[in-house]
């Protein structure tokens, strides 16, 4: 079994979105303790849940990575110049892309059954509360929605 | 009667988690194009990885998102609606039969 080396882009992208998943449980966990309801098994559900977030987000990353890496050394040809308002025709995919949609799918499968294990995990134990954990799967998707009204932002003030 | 409006809660719930499931099954699509597009714009320009990578990434992360809605709805469907609804079922037949009374 070969090691696996991490890309940057891989990297700096999970790191944004463990950052992102850390504020916004805090945030939950605070609504929580406003509401009364804060207790251990809150705590240990944002923590399930976060976990799952995070390691969902980067197995989805080692994916791509991986689809990514496939095409090392493979040059395609540019695609055909059409003139104005013309579709290229469309062209059947190289083996490699083909082979990455599949690995996406089947990592997709993957990653979708571990969630339902998950959830199942948090409502049969009685040490985790189920709703932060399965709140906390929404998390990223607001962490990437704030970080791209964040960079349109800094686009502006440039 | 109670036994047959507890099944019909039950059937409705578990119809639509199934029907909340089929929400998943575009993401998926959806993913392996993006995902498919992506490598060839990486054969054709070598040069641009690492930023076809990480616009990857954040797409990927935002159509999974659809996926774990119908996912999270499913699953609180199977497990926390049913006991939701047969409690509120069970409330408004004890009201109903003291109200009768």
């Amino acid at each position: 079994m070969g090691s696996v080396t991490i890309q940057p882009a891989v990297r700096q992208e999970t790191g944004k979105i463990a950052a992102g998943v850390g504020i916004l449980s805090v945030l939950t966990a605070g609504v929580y303790l406003i509401l009364g309801r804060f207790n251990y098994t809150v705590l240990l559900g944002l923590l399930l849940g976060a976990v799952f977030a995070i390691g969902n987000f980067f197995l989805m990353a080692l994916t791509v990575q991986h689809a990514a890496e496939k095409m090392n050394g493979v040059q395609l040809p540019p695609e055909p110049e059409t003139e104005d308002g013309e579709e290229p025709p469309q062209q059947e995919l190289s083996p490699q892309a083909k082979q990455a949609k599949k690995r996406m799918q089947l990592s997709y499968t993957g990653r979708m059954l571990l969630l339902v294990v998950m959830a199942a995990i948090a409502f049969k134990l009685p040490c985790f509360d189920p709703v932060p954990a399965l709140i906390v799967q929404l998390f990223p998707r607001i962490t990437v929605s704030i970080e791209g009204l964040m960079m349109k932002k800094e686009q502006n003030a440039q | 009667m109670i036994e047959l409006a507890i099944g019909i809660i039950l059937a409705g719930c578990a119809i639509g988690a199934g029907l909340a499931l089929i929400a998943g099954i575009g993401p998926g699509i959806g993913e392996g194009n993006a995902v498919s597009k992506a490598c060839e714009a990486i054969g054709r320009q070598p040069e641009s990885r690492g930023a076809v990578t990480s616009t990857m990434i954040m797409g990927c992360a935002i159509a999974e998102t659809t996926g774990l809605y119908g996912l999270v709805i499913g699953i609180l469907l199977i497990f926390v609606a049913p006991n939701l609804f047969i409690n509120a079922l069970k409330n408004a037949l004890t009201g109903w039969a003291a109200g009768l009374l």
